[in-house]
């Protein structure tokens, strides 16, 4: 009996916690209150004095549990956690095979974060389930827990995971000059990857068809995908470069996905209006607020040609206005074209002498010179963000909003390293830094996450019966000078800071 | 006639007023002066004249008439960050031979990186730029401010120091660094040993020569300077011979290796690991260096605090503000943050913008941590402006807004230390150099424009 007291003790479930400011997650903010929690739920929400024995800190606010829109916790370490030997896994399911013991939760439930999307690695072109999870709790060495981790899944069947750009075709190869193996497959390009998608939906609607005709022996990667085209499976879609998004865009549109999100979006902004058009909702990755890491900041191709494709000598000074004064890039890049267009009335008969046309390997060759040093220098470049998605900017979750794309923040590899200041809650920093409105920026990690996982109304929001995930800043959260006091997922103190 | 000439007079007037507004002179008159010398003015005022700080204080400081004054009553204007210590905007970081003390920033810091215009874009006013740490002897460093087209007009001060490192090469042991290290420091002893012996013989042949033939008064004249400056070699024991080596008597490789040894150069001294700072620590003591040595370590050093401290030397953190370690045998999780342990101990530290890993890596955002893990925010602050001079020997220039200093100064619309203030302005030696409005690629970014 002592022994059971003992234990339940270490266990530590909150009663009343108080704060000066509560901020709902909804973008309502009360001012002094508190909170009384009950068998891990909001029981109730008062403003006013605390009870006595309440825990109530000077200065310290409290958030709803953070929701990380889009995460690796647990996925890609230590081996492989989707299966890569063909391309469709779709009915794989990732909730089975994270690691959701591995301290990637931890560091995330030390800055805050209670629940997490987690997407399965981009490794194939359908890369299976995604899975929603607590980040704390259901702890298997424990005595009187009732399952063991798996207690923290709350959705095994998220979404569906597709993957189009590099990520998929990386690592395959063709049969020629290279050893046979599980890789030497379709797809090898971009095209590739989306005609591999098409030909699986369409797979899936012939599957359909036949369904209907009559006797058809089961498949569980098509029955999922039946889920999606059905619209009662929401449709992830990783794509970082902005023609990705496009080429997104236009799948829904053939195929009539009601339920699509776009994953990470390096560039979805570019895209913008795109996107809000189709209605199409975006999770965005890690945003860098180092500006020649997050923004190719380079001269574009057309610059580049016209560098190596100057004006050529006998035009400096005569026809050239640009020639007078002080050339930039741009006006070279003006000169390169008029050097171009041969039927212009400026261009002269002995052009051809002087100028050597840039054919497409010199261009290459050019490219390969002069890229690195614009390249957009993407730490985590395991997952392959080098030379893909390289348009970045910290501002696009204002960019998106600015155009009415529906919106919320992913950590993605962030909460993998113990050292990472790179948390979710920095990304809602950040974000506000480049022109987010700060109460728009908390919604974007808790009551639009939540809504983007498919957990609107049930998480994200301090609201009465809801799952008690609170964390209580030791200021403002949105100041580079708060840090989480008390991390509580269900009732539970998860992480305990005072 | 009269007339005429007084009203173009007139006219001329106001030019000349003008005209009397030298460059690099300008007032500000602020919301918030952070001087980081003790003081803090609101409002506040600070004057600079000919690219230097000439008075600092209150809103009621009295402006010069010729000086051009700018008032921003909602700015907080403070010295801008110190970058201690950073590899960054130089092509690469180090040479592939392991001594090399004769390699100089200066001929790799590339003006125009976008390093620099990052930097500058952030708030920065002085970055240490030094070789980076795979090396044994890696070269020069030089402090500069990230604007100027040109490397000499961006250096603010050439006599930064050589790096020096006793945390081994990448593939190396320890011992096989420490090892190359007294090769180095030997093979130069004995080539100045017989360089001395050479002297000697050679002056000996001169007055042989003067005896034979005494119709010659002047000893024979190579027109060489240097032969007169002997001296050059002023550390360790006597041999014969010393005291009349020049510096053109020894390679060119080993100049450096000398001067080093002579003490005329600070050592930053790379100890990434604490038994590291024991052995440089070892290593400075017994040639009698270690007055010039600043410890470059990372947080993995901090078990070695006591050894920093009772060497009295400050220390520049580098390579982030978290050490984390498991317990082999629970695997618990131990986190220890560096900054307070440096602080508790007493020492002078400065810490660094992090770009090794994912995440924020800007100054003011590493110092607001300090502040959110305990550190008073003088002291945060001081990490990052007066300690990062205080190393580099700038301490009356830099870091401070102070009489005499070089008027180095951002103008932000927030606290240093709120991450979402911006930077509105930067002023180096009194002159702008960089203005957030003017910023094209920024507001390209903030706009979501796509050309």
């Amino acid at each position: 009996m002592i022994f059971t007291l003992l234990l339940l003790s270490i266990q530590n479930p909150v009663s009343v916690i108080a704060a000066d400011r509560i901020h709902l997650g909804d973008g309502q903010v009360l001012g002094p209150a508190f909170i009384t929690l009950e068998n891990g739920k909001v029981k109730s929400i008062e403003e006013g004095t605390p009870p006595q024995g309440a825990i109530h800190i000077a200065n310290a606010e409290l958030t709803p549990g953070l929701v990380d829109a889009y995460s690796f916790l647990g996925v890609n370490i230590g081996g492989y956690t989707v299966d890569e030997s063909r391309e469709s896994g779709a009915s794989q399911r990732l909730s089975e095979t994270a690691n959701l013991d591995h301290e990637a939760f931890q560091n995330a439930v030390r800055n805050g974060v209670t629940s997490a999307f987690l997407s399965p690695d981009s490794a194939n072109v359908f890369g299976g389930l995604a899975a929603f999870v607590k980040t704390s709790g259901g702890d298997s060495a424990h005595v009187f827990q009732k399952a063991g981790t798996s207690a923290r899944v709350l959705e095994n069947a998220a979404a569906l995971k597709i993957t189009l750009g590099n990520d998929a075709a990386n690592g395959n190869h063709s049969p020629w000059g290279r050893p046979f193996d599980y890789k030497t497959r379709r797809p090898t390009t971009r095209m590739g990857t989306v005609w591999e998608i098409r030909r699986q939906f369409y797979k899936a609607l012939d599957y359909k068809k036949a369904k209907l005709q009559g006797d058809v022996e089961t498949n569980a990667d098509l029955e999922v995908m039946l889920q999606v085209l059905d619209g009662r499976l929401p449709l992830r879609v990783q794509a970082r470069r902005s023609n990705d998004v496009q080429t997104a865009l236009r799948l829904k549109e053939e195929f009539g996905f009601t339920r699509m999100v776009v994953e990470e979006g390096t560039e979805a902004w570019r895209a913008r209006d795109l996107l809000a058009q189709a209605g199409v909702a975006v999770v965005t990755g890690p945003a860098y607020d180092d500006v020649t890491r997050s923004i190719a900041t380079g001269p574009t191709l057309k610059e580049l040609r016209a560098l190596a494709n100057p004006i050529p000598v006998c035009c400096e000074g005569l026809e050239d206005p640009t020639a007078a004064g002080d050339l930039t890039v741009e006006d070279l890049a003006a000169a390169g074209e008029h050097n171009d267009s041969q039927g212009d009335e400026h261009s002269h008969g002995h052009l051809d002498e002087h100028t050597v046309a840039i054919s497409g390997l010199a261009q290459d060759l050019l490219l390969a010179t002069t890229a690195p040093r614009y390249d957009a220098m993407l730490a985590g470049s395991s997952r392959n963000r080098r030379g893909e998605g390289d348009k970045a900017t910290p501002a696009m979750p204002f960019l998106l909003h600015q155009a009415g794309v529906y919106c919320a923040l992913g950590s993605a590899e962030a909460h993998d390293s113990a050292l990472s200041e790179a948390s979710l809650i920095h990304q809602a920093r950040t974000a506000v830094r480049w022109g987010l409105d700060p109460s728009l920026a908390l919604a974007m990690v808790t009551s639009q996450a939540a809504a983007l996982c498919g957990q609107a109304g049930k998480l994200g929001v301090i609201a009465k019966g809801l799952d008690a995930d609170l964390v209580l800043w030791s200021g403002d959260p949105l100041a580079g000078t708060s840090r989480p006091l008390l991390v509580i997922v269900e009732g539970q103190i998860a992480a305990d800071f005072r | 006639m009269r007339i005429q000439l007084l009203s173009s007079l007139l006219f001329l007037l106001p030019a000349s007023v003008l005209l009397a507004q030298e460059e690099g002179s300008v007032a500000f008159k602020v919301g918030t002066v952070l001087t980081m010398d003790g003081q803090e003015f609101s409002p506040g005022t600070v004057i600079v004249e000919h690219g230097r700080i000439t008075a600092v204080g209150g809103g009621d400081l009295e402006i010069p008439f010729d000086v051009l004054l700018k008032e921003y009553p909602d700015a907080t204007l403070f010295p801008g960050f110190s970058e201690a210590h950073t590899s960054s905007g130089l092509d690469r970081a180090n040479e592939n031979v392991p001594i090399a003390p004769f390699l100089n920033v200066k001929d790799s810091i590339d003006p125009v990186s976008f390093y620099f215009e990052d930097e500058l874009r952030n708030g920065t006013t002085a970055i240490g730029v030094i070789p980076g740490n795979n090396c044994v002897i890696g070269g020069l460093g030089r402090v500069v401010a990230p604007a100027g087209m040109t490397v000499e007009a961006m250096t603010l001060d050439d006599a930064m120091g050589m790096k020096v490192a006793i945390g081994p090469k990448s593939g190396w042991s320890r011992s096989a660094q420490l090892a190359e290290m007294r090769e180095a420091i030997g093979t130069l002893h004995k080539d100045l040993v017989r360089k001395g012996q050479d002297l000697l013989h050679k002056g000996k042949v001169i007055v042989d020569k003067e005896k034979a033939d005494e119709a010659d008064d002047e000893p024979e004249d190579d027109g060489d300077m240097w032969d007169l400056t002997g001296g050059f070699v002023r550390y360790g024991e006597d041999f014969p011979g010393k005291e009349l080596i020049s510096e053109e008597d020894v390679d060119v490789t080993q100049r450096g290796l000398v001067r080093l040894l002579n003490g005329e150069e600070r050592l930053w001294l790379w100890c990434p690991t604490s038994t590291d700072v024991f052995h440089g620590r070892h290593w400075a003591e017994e040639l009698g260096l270690l007055d010039q040595v600043v410890f470059v370590v990372t947080p993995s050093a901090w078990k070695a605090a006591d050894i920093l401290k009772s060497s009295g030397r400050p220390v520049a953190l580098t390579g982030g503000l978290w050490h984390v370690e498991n317990d082999p045998i629970t695997w618990e999780e131990v986190r220890t943050f560096v900054p307070t342990i440096l602080h508790e101990a007493g020492i002078p530290f400065s810490i660094a913008s992090d770009k090794s890993r994912m995440g924020p890596d800007k100054l003011g955002y590493q110092a607001a941590v300090c502040v959110r893990e305990g550190i008073p925010r003088a002291t945060a602050l001081a990490a990052v402006t007066t300690v990062p001079a205080l190393l580099w020997g700038m301490e009356d220039r830099s870091g401070a807004l102070k009489v005499g200093a070089d008027g180095n100064f951002v103008l932000m619309d927030g606290d240093p230390l709120d991450i979402g203030a911006k930077v509105l302005q930067v002023w180096l030696r009194g002159v702008k150099a960089y203005d957030r409005e003017s910023d094209e690629r920024l507001q390209r970014m903030l706009e979501g424009r796509s050309r």
